[in-house]
């Protein structure tokens, strides 16, 4: 089971034919500004006691934070004669091996995780098997909560009862598939909610249980 | 190895929300829709800049939750008087709690290569507070020492201060400069 939604959709970033991508292109921004979300003007950080500050253009309250840009020194080098190149660019100097597929790569091509450097493909690679690797928790991008779906299907049914029918094998294909999903998520999750889609399935035949055995005790001599 | 990643911030919605984590090398978005969660990193070296605006999404929920109230409350009042006073004071409740948590908060996070806007935190008061956290942990990933902070009004650049293997492109501030317009 999938889904295959982006959630982060594009609604989310800032479209390039966006006005404000627009205005962006006809006026760059200064440097030490920030684009005020309300009228793209240019906003400088100042110090304050609340931490807030006012757009000088539309009067809008801003709370900014601005580290600057900083980017990695990739500058590869050109490869000399005598040395090993990188495997994408046989112009370029060897500047890492790659701990996945041992590939020699420039510093163009070298992507640091953590304390691990890999290349380009096996990076790519990662993702496409949605890091589903409990380790690689820097390629893992989504995450399926089976648990929660196995609480709406144990609990779900109470709407329209028939559906019991199919909740019951419904929630135990869930629980023993994906019985270790939870705890292998990117934000570990405990496996109760499981044990909560069979509370929900168990109530009502042990209510009803109970009210018969409670009856049948009560009419003993 | 796992990074350890702490829970920053959390924006609920009606389909499930937003998640924020930090750890040492990134800060985490987890969104969740129904049952699905994606993540998205943003590496905190790759970030330039986080604004926070307030929304008036929690005047529009006020009002909803007014007058909806106030509604159930004057349609259960001609039966029982004492069930419409039960809904109207469970509207004022429900007013006083939006009056009391403050304005609503929008976020627009800037990294080197994208700008996005996604609600890091539910209500501006706890702005400075993420900011801070995410702030701290920029200046702690870019190795950079704390300086005493001034506020930004000189017109001269400053000279980067980065004591790392990273280049800052002219233009930009550094992070000395960036330090010094958090208030922090």
């Amino acid at each position: 089971m999938s889904f295959n939604t982006n959630l982060f959709t594009p609604g989310d970033s800032i479209a390039a034919n966006s006005p404000a991508a627009a205005a962006r292109r006809t006026s760059p921004i200064a440097a030490g500004a920030v684009i005020c979300p309300s009228c793209n003007g240019d906003v400088a950080p100042v110090e304050s006691q609340t931490g807030w500050q006012t757009c000088p253009y539309c009067a809008k309250r801003l709370q900014i934070r601005l580290w600057g840009a900083v980017r990695p020194n990739a500058n590869a080098a050109a490869a000399l004669s005598d040395q090993a190149t990188c495997f994408f660019h046989p112009d370029k100097a060897f500047q890492a091996c790659c701990q996945r597929c041992g590939r020699f790569v420039c510093a163009l091509c070298d992507l640091q995780l953590g304390a691990e450097h890999v290349c380009p493909a096996c990076f790519e690679r990662g993702r496409a098997g949605m890091g589903g690797e409990a380790g690689n928790s820097e390629w893992r991008h989504r995450d399926v909560l089976y648990d929660s779906i196995a609480v709406t299907i144990g609990w779900g049914w109470i709407l329209f009862w028939p559906t019991i029918v199919a909740a019951i094998p419904g929630a135990i294909f869930l629980h023993v598939k994906y019985r270790k999903a939870p705890p292998s998520y990117l934000i570990p999750r405990h496996g109760w909610r499981f044990w909560m889609a069979y509370a929900g399935l168990a109530w009502l035949p042990l209510l009803i249980g109970s009210a018969i055995f409670i009856r049948w005790i009560a009419r003993r001599p | 190895m796992r990074t350890a990643l702490r829970k920053i911030s959390r924006v609920g919605s009606l389909t499930g929300g937003t998640k924020w984590y930090l750890s040492e090398d990134c800060l985490l978005a987890a969104k969740r829709v129904m049952y699905a969660v994606e993540y998205r990193r943003f590496y905190l070296r790759d970030l330039v800049s986080i604004v926070v605006w307030p929304t008036r999404a929690w005047l529009w929920r006020m009002a909803v939750e007014v007058v909806l109230f106030a509604g159930l409350g004057a349609v259960f009042w001609q039966w029982d008087s004492t069930t419409g006073a039960i809904f109207v004071a469970v509207g004022l409740a429900l007013a006083a709690w939006e009056l009391a948590m403050g304005p609503t908060a929008g976020a627009r996070i800037c990294t080197t290569g994208s700008s996005v806007d996604l609600p890091l935190v539910a209500r501006t008061r706890r702005a400075r507070k993420v900011l801070g956290k995410i702030d701290a942990e920029v200046r702690a990933a870019r190795g950079v020492v704390e300086q005493p902070t001034a506020p930004v009004t000189s017109s001269e650049p400053e000279e980067p201060s980065l004591q790392t293997n990273f280049e800052v492109p002219s233009g930009t501030v550094s992070i000395a400069d960036a330090t010094q317009t958090d208030g922090s």
